[in-house]
């Protein structure tokens, strides 16, 4: 009899013992983050593939069951995912994710730059009345958003909750670590100007204080005109920019006509997210190459 | 004096704070409005029809739709969505609710919805005119279901089952309308609609949906007309590219028996296949088929018709698009009365404005 009891009590403790925190996140650096922080505590898994532009992702009835399962939402905010994240949650119909602890925001949370000073427009351009959202193309920003999640995990699962936080600070250990080198390295580079596709990479470049004076796309979303390229070539050619990086979900075509005028320009495709190509498994992976292509090496 | 600048200065102060939580409340009560979006549909037509006073399509411009749409998140239960549809009808403008409701926002795995909304009967019968694949509907649509599609007062239960692809069944009661296929006179008459939808990831780049919906109700000869109908859709596009290259084939296929006095029936049935194909970031290239056959036994003659289209799509931002299609119509002039086909071209310019929220996928 008190073998029965046992096993029936074991039934029911055993999967509350060992259950994990499932989480979801639109981008796959989220993901990454969030597994680090987590470690075997969570089961997560990103909407968006790191190969594909993050603004423009179908909503796939697909998502919505992952989301259904969930017990968090990871997400950008900053209106990246606004054409397609809503649309997921509530197909999901998971009371969870409506709920405070359900959805976490990163993108406020990590001090975000470009926000317009006076009021927006469509005719500006898919601008982002709150700022610019590709926060996690930061190293710094990666320690933020890694001690964010460790808040929120362990409001979720308080257990857990040492073991969240010192992961969190050892990531942003890490980062800053390493960021150290990079900053070294890029500085030996003597690469002060990149010209990229679109805002993608701008809280990276600001961090080893890179300017970007002009962009392909003449506004944000709108593909590059011929106009628009030859004063990209006029500003590659004034300020002679080395470098310009197209985030490779986008065609490489437009970038190939300035070379025709400027041959001394590199043009490299590159990752702009986790496993945005092969070989990209995490964000120590991701800032490695971006440093690397910015050295020319 | 002393006393006159000390309440110079509290009068100074009780005003800023006053000032100060007036703007406070005003942003706030700003944050909870509505997200508010207009679509505008404007149509150039010319077909060798067209100049006919018989022809359902003159020739010439029109705003073929407006659209003001509002939603909103009621409480923490539930979400409501209202959209006010501006339209032209036999010479005279109309500003109508095409839909107008609320549902559940936190229930787990369901869905309820409650108010006029477009049936869950087949995949194309829930779109929004500016949503069409093409600038007009489909022709088996149009001819079964009336040109505002089944939209009606009603309650839906909608969830998903617990499988490991999506699967979702959706069960609705619909009031009987003045027109369409369930014109039914009895005034307790309802409409009962059921769909059940299946959607499989084949791939990263390629998904697999499939759809299969059936409706019964009472028309105006007071007998029951049921609808059933099955869609299938193939949609391809690369993670790796996907900005700039797509593919998606969908067919839809709706059968409906009319019952009538005297032991007589009409059954309308028909099908719409096309291909749309995405062959840079902004322009896409379209080419539908279809069929429709209206066989009433009392009527020695049918109406059959069949219709090829083509469409060239350029769309600058989800905000935008401008739209060239060319229609070829063949029918026996049963219903048009004309003995030639028509051949049409039209030019549609789609624009939206405000926070329209995502379609559907």
């Amino acid at each position: 009899m008190r073998f029965i009891l046992i096993l029936t009590l074991s039934l029911f403790i055993a999967p509350l013992a060992t259950a994990k925190v499932n989480v979801i996140t639109s981008i796959t650096d989220l993901a990454w983050i969030t597994a680090q922080v987590g470690g075997d505590q969570v089961e997560v898994s990103s909407i968006a593939k790191g190969s594909q532009d993050p603004h423009f992702i179908e909503a796939k009835p697909s998502y919505m069951i992952k989301a259904a399962k969930a017990d968090l939402v990871v997400s950008i905010g900053l209106g990246l995912e606004v054409g397609w994240l809503p649309s997921i949650l509530r197909g999901a119909r998971n009371p969870k994710l409506f709920k405070e602890d359900g959805h976490l925001e990163v993108g406020p949370l990590c001090h975000p730059i470009e926000i317009p000073a006076a009021g927006v427009s469509r005719a500006q351009g898919d601008v982002h009345p709150d700022g610019n959202p590709h926060v996690t193309l930061s190293p710094i920003n990666v320690g933020r958003i890694a001690q964010a999640l460790a808040d929120r995990l362990s409001a979720l699962d308080p257990s857990h909750s040492a073991l969240f936080h010192e992961n969190a600070q050892q990531l942003e250990s890490r980062m800053k670590e390493k960021l150290k080198n990079w900053k070294e390295r890029i500085q030996k580079s003597g690469v002060k100007e990149v010209v990229t596709y679109h805002k993608t990479l701008d809280y990276f470049l600001k961090e080893f204080d890179i300017e970007i004076p002009i962009t392909l796309e003449p506004k944000p979303g709108i593909p590059p005109t011929s106009r628009h390229i030859i004063e990209v070539i006029q500003t590659v050619k004034q300020k002679k920019v080395p470098l310009i990086l197209v985030e490779n979900f986008f065609d490489e075509k437009q970038a190939e006509r300035i070379k025709q005028d400027v041959p001394s320009v590199r043009i490299l495709s590159v990752p702009v997210a986790v496993e945005g190509e092969p070989g990209i498994h995490s964000m120590d992976d991701l800032f490695e190459k971006l440093v690397t292509v910015i050295e020319g090496k | 004096m002393r006393l006159w600048i000390f309440c110079a200065l509290l009068f100074t102060s009780l005003v800023t704070s006053l000032a100060a939580k007036a703007q406070s409340s005003f942003v706030t009560s700003q944050k909870f409005n509505p997200a508010i979006s207009a679509n505008g549909l404007f149509l150039y037509q010319n077909g060798n029809r067209g100049n006919d006073q018989a022809s359902e399509s003159p020739n010439g411009y029109s705003l073929q739709e407006a659209e003001l749409q509002l939603t909103s998140d009621v409480d923490v239960y539930a979400r409501a969505s209202v959209l006010l549809s501006i339209h032209q009808e036999n010479g005279e403008w109309h500003l109508e609710p095409e839909e107008a409701f609320g549902e559940s926002l936190n229930l787990p795995y369901v869905t309820l919805k409650a108010g006029k909304f477009k049936a869950a009967l087949g995949k194309y019968n829930t779109y929004h005119t500016h949503a069409y694949p093409f600038i007009d509907a489909n022709l088996i649509n149009q001819i079964l279901l009336g040109e505002e599609g089944l939209n009606e007062s009603g309650v839906s239960i909608a969830g998903l089952l617990p499988v490991g692809w999506y699967s979702e069944v959706t069960l609705q009661s619909l009031n009987v309308s003045d027109e369409g296929p369930f014109d039914g006179p009895s005034p307790n008459g309802s409409v009962s609609v059921a769909h059940f939808t299946n959607l499989w990831d084949l791939s990263d780049d390629l998904t697999l949906e499939w759809g299969l919906s059936g409706a019964i109700g009472p028309n105006a000869a007071q007998k029951n007309t049921s609808i059933w109908g099955s869609d299938l859709t193939f949609k391809w596009r690369p993670a790796r590219g996907g900005k700039y290259h797509a593919l998606i084939w969908s067919t839809e296929y709706l059968h409906g028996d009319a019952p009538q006095t005297g032991g007589t029936r009409k059954v309308t049935q028909g099908a719409s296949s096309f291909i749309q194909w995405q062959f840079t970031e902004r322009w896409w290239l379209q080419a539908r088929g279809e069929y429709a056959d209206v066989i009433d036994s009392a009527s020695p003659a049918n109406d059959v018709r069949r219709k090829e289209s083509l469409l060239l799509g350029y769309l600058p931002t989800e905000f935008s698009g401008y739209r060239l299609q060319y229609d070829h119509l063949e029918d026996n002039g049963a219903v048009s009365g004309f003995s030639k086909p028509e051949d049409k071209v039209s030019l549609q310019v789609n624009i939206t404005i405000g926070a329209h929220p995502a379609h559907s996928y």
